[in-house]
């Protein structure tokens, strides 16, 4: 198996075969790619500096199920830096006054990352207010 | 147990490209074997999706510098004591990494398209490093049969049980040991495969890391799992060209053929990693409680533990 000296040089002399040049050949390309990507990042990808979380609430699209009724939500980070333990607080109102208050926590929210919920009340959406709004986040 | 035959390779490939197969699925057993545990983690995925695309750069370079240090000294390529091709065997480690961190992120829902671009990156990045270092020390974690062809049955598994003739050939004229037979050897591979399976997966199981990848991967994402959780050990035990893997091939017991036997092993795994769930209590509480998320829990748990199985067997 070429333990030698001699047959070292000699493996080194044959060279590689089809199939390792193949694999070499292919890892470069691999590593290229990520090479290149992280560099398109970095150089042509603009992203708003710091964290930019935005809730948006679907009150139109609340389904009742077992006299609950569930709202959908998503939670995103178009900024171009992570956040955690985002918290967001949900309100239904019905003429200015506060009925019900409750919250939600996103453990982790990457950047461009989204994450969809429900909130869940036994108020109809369809006749009180609803709100909803990032409370407190954290720098990672 | 039937023989589908599924796993039979009809085609052998040329010399070439089955050495070079078992050296890249050894690299893989030993990239698996490192890094598995930290696929597995919450932070770091949270480190690759937070790291600026300058600084995965920087991960990936000294993923490659390191891996040139140790493939120097261990390496991957049957027979070699340490490569000799150092900065080559280095980029096919990263490389390699690369491409099984990628694999199996995917397969864990922690990369997805909807992902930026520089969260991926940095997701492959961060996770490129631990197995790669897994990859660039193969030799050294399991013992390499040093035969130079004779493992490369591997190549062509027949799915049938060792003859005699199998039993001459090992390690360069050195003769395998004599395998035991019969319930005797089946009693052994299984205590190796339960044995392995808590090696590897006993970190995992108690961690939150669990319920929320049973809550994240999608219902059709775990015959995928099950698939690539096979695959692998299948190549790790019979492919690879590990020491042991002519005497695996050679023995008699209950079900030493290698589709039967990796099967059986992966049932053996889930079965640890479901006692060992039940025993940090990820049954009893919170989305665990739900029979369907506990067998997510168990079928994710499985890919490690099944890694470790492998192992297992390979090491009696």
């Amino acid at each position: 198996m070429g333990d030698g000296v001699g047959d070292r040089a000699n493996e080194q002399k044959r060279g590689r075969s089809a199939a390792e040049r193949t694999t070499l050949a292919v890892s470069a390309a691999v590593i290229s790619a990520l090479i290149g990507a992280a560099l398109f990042e970095h150089y042509l990808v603009d992203e708003p500096p710091g964290i930019r979380v935005s809730v948006s609430l679907a009150a139109a699209a609340a389904e009742r199920r077992d006299d609950v009724y569930y709202v959908p939500f998503d939670v995103a980070n178009r900024g171009g830096e992570p956040a955690a333990n985002v918290t967001i607080i949900f309100e239904v109102r019905r003429g200015g006054e506060l009925l019900e208050q409750s919250d939600a926590t996103v453990p982790f929210l990457p950047v461009g990352g989204s994450v969809s919920g429900e909130l869940a009340t036994r108020l109809d959406p369809t006749g009180h207010d609803l709100a909803a709004r990032v409370g407190t986040l954290q720098n990672p | 147990m039937a023989e589908s035959g599924a796993m039979t390779m009809q085609q052998p490939l040329a010399p070439g490209w089955r050495e070079e197969g078992s050296d890249l699925l050894r690299g893989l057993a030993g990239g698996f074997l490192v890094g598995i545990p930290l696929l597995y983690t919450m932070e770091t995925w949270w480190l690759g999706m937070t790291v600026s695309p300058l600084r995965s750069l920087i991960f990936l370079g000294a993923a490659y510098a390191l891996n040139v240090g140790f493939v120097t000294w261990a390496g991957f390529r049957r027979g070699e004591n340490g490569s000799r091709r150092p900065f080559g065997d280095a980029l096919e480690a990263t490389a390699l990494a690369a491409a099984a961190a990628t694999v199996t992120l995917v397969l864990l829902h922690q990369i997805r398209l909807d992902h930026p671009l520089g969260t991926i990156i940095g997701t492959i990045a961060v996770n490129t490093i631990p197995i790669s270092l897994g990859v660039a020390i193969a030799n050294h974690l399991l013992a390499p049969d040093s035969t130079p062809t004779g493992s490369e049955s591997g190549g062509e598994a027949t799915d049938e049980p060792g003859t005699g003739e199998d039993k001459g050939k090992g390690s360069g004229g050195r003769p395998p040991p004599a395998p035991p037979g019969g319930p005797r050897a089946t009693l052994i591979d299984l205590g190796a495969a339960f044995a392995g399976a808590i090696f590897l997966s006993f970190s995992i199981a108690p961690t939150q890391e669990l319920p929320m990848l049973a809550t994240a991967i999608p219902t059709l994402g775990l015959p995928w799992l099950i698939l690539f959780s096979l695959a692998l050990t299948y190549g790790i035990v019979f492919v690879a060209g590990f020491e042991g893997q002519e005497a695996r091939r050679a023995s008699r017991g209950l079900f030493q053929r290698p589709s039967t036997e990796t099967i059986v092993a992966y049932l053996v795994s889930l079965a640890t990693c479901a006692l060992m769930l039940w025993l940090f209590g990820q049954f009893e509480s919170g989305v665990g409680t739900e029979p369907f998320v506990a067998y997510e829990e168990v079928i994710i748990l499985g890919l490690p533990a099944a890694v470790g199985a492998a192992a297992g067997r390979l090491a009696v």
